[in-house]
């Protein structure tokens, strides 16, 4: 779909329920999955994205094309509930023993040991990840999982273009030094 | 506050080489996999979020019915009070040219015959 076609079906949206409901089809995955590595918990996912697409139904009147792809638009208000949901549950961190299935040992060709170690370095990389400030944790999602540019990332975050230029880099150095030194001596990962 | 440059700055030397960050890219990618959302959940957020479509959309178009409904009785009662001015003021004009016309036409000839009689 081009961006003219998405274009398109924003605008029918607004007015056909049926063209929402294709917009919604584009999309859910994509925030499901957003919402999911952020909390790291399936219900919790499920309830954000649905919440996601109920205010994006009510605020669709007021989305003007401005230019910026209409996934930063959804995506804005992605994030605004997560920030809530962040300050509801006071920040705390979670473990995201729910959602990773460890990879099974017949799989990988590797030797038990080196499996274990392997699974014990994702687990505490995952932990060091959790950990993150949520806005840091966003970028990330946004940037190696949406591939997003920095410019889209700011419209999402409310923030400069430099901005996050910068908190990415500042983001990389925290988990390479997580990676390489502390957080449950994570060495590096393959 | 007092706050250290490297905290507020991007330190240039402590700059990661892409392959580096490339590493960490797909380590971050490793321990956070995509996840689907279950089939039977988004058909059924599907179904309710058109059916909230639809009904959004016809309250929406009878509010705009009723918007039109008081803006055609306001807009009626307006036209109406406006008329019935013009009309006020036409009959007030047309009163008060009524004697002038008649001075200005001066005597009739009926004027005329009882004057001579």
């Amino acid at each position: 779909m081009t961006n003219e076609d998405e274009r398109d079906l924003v605008a029918r949206a607004k007015a056909d329920p049926e063209a929402f409901g294709a917009l919604y089809e584009r999309y859910v995955e994509r925030i499901y999955s957003y919402h999911v590595r952020h909390t790291s918990d399936h219900v919790e996912a499920e309830d954000l994205t649905s919440r996601t697409f109920y205010r994006a139904l009510r605020s669709l009147h007021r989305y003007r094309d401005t230019g910026a792809p209409f996934q930063a638009w959804l995506y804005r208000i992605a994030h605004n509930l997560l920030v809530n949901w962040y300050r509801d549950r006071g920040n705390r961190p979670t473990v995201s023993l729910d959602v990773e299935d460890p990879i099974p040992l017949e799989s990988t060709g590797m030797g038990p040991e080196a499996w274990l170690a392997t699974a014990e370095r994702r687990e505490a990389l995952r932990r060091v990840i959790d950990a993150l400030p949520e806005d840091r944790k966003t970028l990330i999602i946004l940037k190696f999982f949406e591939h997003m540019t920095n410019a889209e990332i700011g419209e999402i975050l409310g923030k400069t273009e430099g901005a996050i230029k910068a908190l990415y880099h500042r983001t990389l150095i925290s988990l390479r030094h997580a990676m390489r030194e502390g957080a449950g001596n994570v060495p590096e990962i393959q | 506050m007092f706050r250290r440059s490297s905290e507020k700055y991007v330190v240039l030397q402590d700059a990661l080489p892409i392959e580096e960050q490339w590493a960490i890219e797909r380590a971050v990618i490793q321990v956070m996999p995509a996840a689907k959302p279950p089939a039977h959940f988004v058909s059924r957020l599907r179904e309710d979020l058109v059916t909230e479509a639809r009904l959004q959309q016809a309250t929406q178009q009878e509010r705009t019915g009723q918007a039109l409904k008081l803006f055609g009785l306001l807009s009626g009662g307006l036209i109406s009070v406006i008329g019935g001015l013009l009309v006020w003021l036409l009959v007030q004009r047309g009163s008060e040219k009524a004697p002038l016309v008649d001075t200005l036409r001066g005597p009739t000839s009926s004027d005329l015959s009882l004057s001579g009689a």
